[in-house]
């Protein structure tokens, strides 16, 4: 193998790329070429390197130098002082007290232990951290029961919000007799403030493939759908070859090693509505229709893609499949807390020092998070509200600071965990703001399709309006959460249901921010 | 099959909805999708009951 002095790891992100990372690593490429240094100094590209905000990015091995906000004009300089005379940029440089701050912890990482480390658009570095080694002994040693059997007993609950047991919902799939029986993946990641699979996809890609092929061999499917935005552009990519990749290594396809199982995956690329993150709305638009959730029961697990049986799950929850048939249920349960176990995977947004994503573990506290993961409040500012779950999700006021983040914690305080996207305002947000944009979102994202969300989330908008530019009246939010409450209760999918989590939340918590609005 | 409808039996067949059998049995129940030509659509929830 060759020997390199300096390995240059480049984070190629959505984020790195609108910034113009392919030009500025040519460049050094070509930079590197003229200082006869190519031969001697790698560059390798990774997914995000887990630091936010910071446009182009790299990290320069062994001696851990963080290069921030480069542009082009700076690469001459670094190639010359820092890989020719051995003199770091420090102009340039993320100072260490601040690269100190960031905790990526991934002594505990599960999911996106790999992201950031390896090249996602290189299978033999997948393999060379363990990658596919699940799969491997699934199929070579251990029968569909077995693996189906390991998931149930490690605790794994969904990552797409609601936090439905995962073992119990491929369990039901899998009896079933069927001809054809699909895997679907839910990357439609519409919830705002989310993009924690799109890191696990950027960062990553071969691990959700394996999590696909362990789910699609406990329940007997032969194949796979990838329902990805179509925003994603990158993850697509990315996606697309790895599935090559798989292929070519026979990892994929028919009488995968010698073992007589077949399984193939497609990638499908949404558009981008909301609503298609709901499990039946999105096997509508996989088929090729309108996105509008179907009526349930029949449960997708029964009758789902095409009328035949399909397990739809969230890349997160996939992506901790290897891990847990490479490792065992237990040591997964390690993780965790009890009745909810494993990581979770954040991204952490607003008036916070370091916002980016983190992965810890369940239960950890929302001040932890705060804290340890996202650097604390930014300078001068101090903590008013979060909100956690994204639109769909509530707000906590600094009362809640302390309450675990796991579906059954935040169960007690009528709160979810949701997506896992944490939304920290500080006394200079508006909660009334807040509010409007979340139903906002709502009125542009109701598919319509049945009376209490379209007409709902409407009439909300309306009187968020109202209050907002200082015509409501103290009646108007018992009127909201009067609504919202009938929407709870008489809408068709999880969408009309969504709006009473925020209205009540926010009202109950902060009805001074409103009642400021009506002077 | 037997149904309770506000506290009362009612005989029912697999597969028909709540609403078919309060109708059938004169209870009203306010709807406006549901036609029996058409089967149930869900759409404009004004026949929602508690269950």
């Amino acid at each position: 193998m060759k020997f390199y002095r300096s390995h240059i790891l480049i984070g190629i992100d959505d984020a790195s790329l609108a910034a113009g990372v392919k030009e500025i690593e040519a460049l050094l490429k070509s930079e590197l070429q003229k200082n006869n240094l190519i031969d001697e100094i790698n560059i390798l590209e990774t997914g995000t390197l887990g630091l936010f905000g910071t446009g182009v990015s790299l990290i320069v091995y062994p001696e851990q130098t963080a290069y921030v906000n480069l542009q082009k004009s700076d690469i001459a300089e670094i190639v010359e002082e820092h890989f020719l005379k051995g003199r770091p940029v420090h102009r340039l440089i993320l100072d260490s007290t601040q690269l100190r701050q960031y905790d990526f912890n991934y002594k505990r990482r599960i999911v996106l232990n790999n992201s950031g480390v390896i090249d996602p658009e290189n299978i033999d570095e997948y393999l060379g951290v363990g990658g596919y080694e699940a799969w491997e002994k699934a199929l070579t040693s251990m029968q569909p029961g077995e693996v189906l059997e390991e998931v149930k007993a490690s605790g794994l609950r969904g990552r797409g919000g609601a936090g439905f047991p995962a073992g119990l919902k491929w369990s039901f799939t899998a009896p079933i007799q069927g001809k054809q029986k699909y895997v679907v993946v839910n990357a439609d990641e519409g919830e705002p403030g989310t993009f924690k699979d799109r890191l696990i996809m950027e960062g990553d890609p071969h691990k959700l493939l394996e999590g696909v092929m362990l789910c699609a061999y406990a329940i007997g499917a032969s194949q796979g759908y990838i329902y990805i935005r179509g925003e994603y552009k990158l993850c697509i990519a990315r996606l697309v070859k790895a599935i090559e990749q798989a292929r070519d290594y026979g990892i994929l396809g028919e009488n995968i090693f010698d073992s007589g199982f077949d399984l193939d995956i497609f990638i499908k690329i949404g558009a981008g509505a909301y609503v298609c993150g709901e499990e039946t709305a999105l096997i509508e638009s996989l088929e090729g229709n309108r996105g509008t959730p179907r009526s349930k029961p029949p449960f997708p697990g029964i009758a789902g893609a095409w009328q035949m049986p399909t397990v739809v799950n969230n890349v997160e929850t996939l992506a901790n499949v290897p891990a847990i048939i490479n490792n065992g249920a237990a040591w997964y349960a390690d993780h965790g807390v009890d009745g909810c176990t494993g990581t979770k995977v954040y991204t952490i947004m607003g008036d916070v020092r370091l916002p980016g994503l983190c992965e810890v573990d369940m239960g950890t506290t929302l001040r932890t998070i705060i804290q340890q993961y996202a650097g604390g409040m930014k300078e001068g500012k101090t903590f008013k509200a979060a909100l956690v779950g994204g639109a769909a999700g509530v707000f906590l006021n600094d009362q809640r600071l302390d309450v675990k983040m796991d579906y059954n914690s935040l169960r007690e305080y009528a709160a979810v965990l949701g997506s896992g996207a944490i939304l920290v305002m500080s006394h200079s947000a508006d909660i009334v703001d807040m509010l409007w944009s979340v139903l906002r979102f709502f009125r542009h994202e109701s598919c319509g399709k049945c009376i209490p969300c379209a007409k709902g989330t409407n009439l909300l908008f309306k009187l968020i309006d109202g209050i907002r530019n200082g015509k409501g009246k103290e009646s108007d939010l018992e009127e909201m959460i009067r609504i919202s409450d009938g929407m709870f209760k008489a809408s068709f999918c999880a969408l009309g249901q969504s709006p009473c989590m925020p209205i009540s939340s926010a009202i109950n918590n902060f009805r001074e921010d409103f009642l400021a609005r009506m002077k | 099959m037997i149904v309770y409808l506000n506290g009362k039996a009612y005989e029912a067949s697999p597969g028909e909805q709540v609403l078919q059998v309060a109708l059938r049995n004169n209870i009203y129940i306010p709807h406006l999708c549901f036609h029996e030509k058409t089967g149930k659509a869900a759409k404009c929830r004004a026949c929602v009951v508690e269950v």
